[in-house]
């Protein structure tokens, strides 16, 4: 191996491993094959500071560090922050440990993997080949860093046609910068001749991806679907099945594509949230409660830690109580232990009001009264003095939290004004609206508003036509996406009562309409609806 | 119910992550036994006939751990084959090397035969731990040389890895046999390397086509490890 001496002289190595044996070891071998600067270091954090000083060329990384991050997080966060040069080849050290560490580590892919154990040749021969062919592939990654696409496209042309044995790696890349810059025939073109070849899954991928971006979804269902079927490691299958779902209008389809992602690759954080959100979207609190939980889990040490994972969680815990009862009080043991932990972790003013108001819609739902009123004139108070002084930079979350805060205690009009407010203020953020929309009475966003209608004259029509048990179910499903709404609400019980006088009164659903008329509470004096609740519960 | 259960611990996860330690105790026990035998090497050649015997034993524990693993990986359905094109002679190559001190100190040789222009379509990692099988095996009963070589068929590739020893028993062929015709793993049988690598191998599919693994005896009378992948 002397003879590649020169080729690692001026190269500079970083190793990363908990374990200093093993850094020793590697470092050992690298400088008995010529290399001059070998840096080691034991845990993320501090591969995090030495890559903010020094671009290194090679890295070995292990992918378990022990506590703090692993080699998947840190990989992640390395390349996000662009600590990385273009042409660093990263290798990732792997025992082959639990179930889904194999798949996540697949996304972020790093350049080589590196099986242990494994000796001084294997070591070397891999190094050499990676770093071979990152010299050779060196100048079309230049090109793409100084932003020149049309350049590593030629390269990439150039390459193709001289380099048979790297005629895949140049096809791959070709495919992927013509995508860049939207020719999205010439991309086709490119895995359509590699797949002629062979079926590989990057270039499924990379077609599926192409008929995606061009909204042609026949053809692209007909690629990923089956490959999902097979629990594909590629977590980008998943992630465009869903887009697709959404698109379609389907959040079921894409809550059914989420879930089964995060049993294939649990650990990406991303997806569990979205997971979680869609999941809430659909009423599904268990879902939302364990895509949150695992979310925070999977947080921690990571770039998305943060006092927002564990108060989600936390909130999601209460909306689970509110759904399924108290039980035993675990779930509320769970909330006030989250709680407790990040007030403790952050210990900022912000956090701990958004903490206070979590707590007391836990004690609400606990039946402890006076707990819950004493925290709710605590945030209050809070909320009036941070709102001062922040303004619009305390955040949606905090006050659409404080809405729906005011709305368990009853305030229905006080937290109507600010969900209004929240609109106003992010007008363009879908996602919030789709929430407010959630928490409020009646839908406030234009697309909530329109969505509300079209259910209501769908309803009547059925109603109509004496289809009162589709008129119910239709009912039932939209108010798990708008739970709170009142007039949902009241179409949902006029169509029970209909279809009894017509089938026959029993209990278990008289009980059900009383149940929902109760969780209206008081209607504003100049409710548009009272007329219809009082009709309703007098015909009960 | 015991703590355990009550704490509703994943079992077959507790044992992949085992597992993982014992594969980085393996790290440093492999390249410590290196570095002894190059201390040892000039006093004698007892140390190193203690090195080799000690390597062999630890590549075979190694072997049991990612059978182990893909097994665990193969229960939870996440045994999956990620294809992709290999280049041979280089492939060929870094098994080779993960093996030489084994092959050394056995005082054999392996020899590589292939040309240079030959890819392949498989997962290389899986199809690395077939190979260890087979080599770690040969290495065992060869009696000079082992050769590993490649083909191209119309039907894919063929890898052979031969030795020139006394052959396979006729209860180990017939074992093979039997999994290909799909009678499934027996409990009372110790061939927990067969049932892998033939996992592996039908984990491989292309145009209708599975992988799979021959085992026969050449015209010499040695044995020869045969995967065909499509």
């Amino acid at each position: 191996m002397a003879s590649h001496e020169g080729l690692y002289r001026n190269l500079s190595f970083l190793i990363i491993d908990d374990f200093p044996a093993m850094c020793k070891q590697i470092e050992r071998i690298l400088l008995s094959e010529g290399a001059n600067t070998v840096d080691i270091v034991y845990n993320g954090e501090n591969a995090l500071l030495a890559c903010s000083k020094h671009k290194y060329d090679v890295i070995f990384a292990d992918f378990n560090l022990g506590v703090g991050k692993n080699g998947q997080q840190l990989l992640e966060e390395l390349r996000h922050r662009h600590l990385l040069k273009a042409t660093c080849a990263y290798i990732m050290i792997t025992a082959e440990a639990t179930k889904d560490f194999v798949f996540g580590a697949l996304e972020f892919s790093p350049d080589a993997y590196l099986n242990k154990p494994f000796n001084q040749a294997e070591l070397m021969q891999r190094l050499q080949r990676i770093v071979t062919e990152k010299q050779v592939i060196a100048p079309v990654l230049l090109a793409e860093e100084s932003g020149n696409i049309d350049l590593a496209i030629e390269l990439c042309i150039a390459g193709v046609q001289s380099d048979a044995k790297r005629r895949n790696i140049f096809l791959k890349m070709l495919g992927g910068y013509y995508m860049r810059s939207g020719q999205y025939e010439n991309a086709k073109g490119v895995f359509d001749q590699v797949l002629s070849v062979r079926e590989l899954d990057w270039a499924k991928l990379g077609l599926a991806r192409c008929y995606v971006a061009l909204e042609d979804f026949n053809p692209a269902q007909d690629i990923l679907g089956p490959m999902a079927a097979q629990n594909t490691p590629h977590m980008e299958v998943y992630d465009l099945l869903a887009e697709m779902a959404a698109k379609r209008g389907d959040n079921l389809g894409v809550q059914t594509v989420l879930a089964h992602a995060v049993t294939v690759s649990p650990r990406s954080v991303k997806r569990q949230k979205k997971l979680a959100g869609v999941a809430e979207e659909n009423n599904d609190v268990l879902a939302s409660e364990a895509a949150h939980k695992f979310a925070m889990k999977s947080a921690e040490h990571s770039m998305h830690e943060g006092p927002d994972m564990y108060l989600d969680y936390a909130n999601s815990v209460n909306r689970a109580m509110a759904v399924e009862g108290v039980e035993n009080g675990d779930r509320f043991k769970e909330s006030q232990r989250i709680l407790g932990k990040v007030k403790q972790k952050y210990r900022d003013p912000l956090v701990s009001m958004r903490v206070d108001m979590s707590a007391s819609s836990a004690n609400k739902l606990m039946g402890n009264e006076a707990e819950s009123q004493a925290l709710l004139k605590k945030v209050e108070a809070d909320y009036a003095l941070l709102e001062g002084q922040m303004g619009m930079s305390m955040g949606a979350a905090s006050r659409l939290e404080f809405a729906n805060l005011l709305i368990d205690h009853g305030e229905q009009d006080r937290a109507q004004d600010i969900l209004k407010s929240l609109l106003a203020d992010f007008p363009e953020d879908a996602t919030l609206a789709k929430k407010v929309d959630r928490a409020a009475s009646e839908p406030l966003s234009s697309t909530g508003k329109a969505e509300a209608i079209r259910l209501n004259k769908e309803g009547k029509a059925l109603l109509q036509q004496k289809q009162f048990e589709a008129a119910v179910s239709l009912f039932g499903q939209a108010l798990n996406l708008y739970p709170n709404n009142i007039g949902l609400k009241l179409n949902w019980v006029l169509a029970q009562v209909q279809r009894m006088q017509q089938e026959g009164k029993n209990a278990h659903d008289i009980k059900a309409c009383h149940d929902m008329l109760d969780g209206i509470g008081v209607l504003a004096s100049d409710s548009e609806y009272t007329q219809l609740f009082q009709t309703l519960k007098q015909s009960l | 119910m015991s703590q355990l259960e009550s704490q509703n611990i994943d079992f077959s996860m507790l044992l992949a992550s085992a597992a993982h330690d014992m594969k980085n105790s393996l790290s440093m026990f492999l390249a410590t036994l290196d570095r002894l035998d190059e201390v040892g090497q000039g006093s004698g050649a007892e140390i190193s006939s203690y090195c080799s015997l000690l390597r062999g034993e630890a590549s075979r524990i190694n072997n049991d751990l990612i059978y182990l693993l893909s097994l665990y990986r193969l229960q939870n359905k996440q045994l999956v084959a990620t294809i992709d094109e290999v280049y041979l002679p280089d492939f060929l190559e870094e098994q080779r090397l993960r093996h030489q001190v084994l092959i050394r100190a056995a005082g054999v040789s392996l020899n590589i035969k292939v040309n240079d222009d030959v890819f392949g379509y498989f997962d290389a990692e899986l199809i690395s731990g077939v190979l260890n099988n087979a080599i770690v095996n040969a290495a065992k009963y060869t009696h000079n040389v082992i050769t590993m070589s490649v083909r191209q068929e119309q039907q894919g590739i063929v890898i052979d890895v031969e030795d020139d020893g006394e052959g396979f028993p006729a209860t180990m062929i017939h074992e093979n046999n039997d999994y290909q015709r799909g009678v499934s793993f027996k409990s009372g049988s110790t061939n927990l390397g067969l049932f892998f690598c033939n996992h592996i191998a039908a984990l491989h599919s292309s145009g209708g086509r599975q992988g799979q693994v021959e085992l026969l005896n050449s015209e010499a009378g040695g044995g020869i490890f045969r995967l065909r992948l499509p």
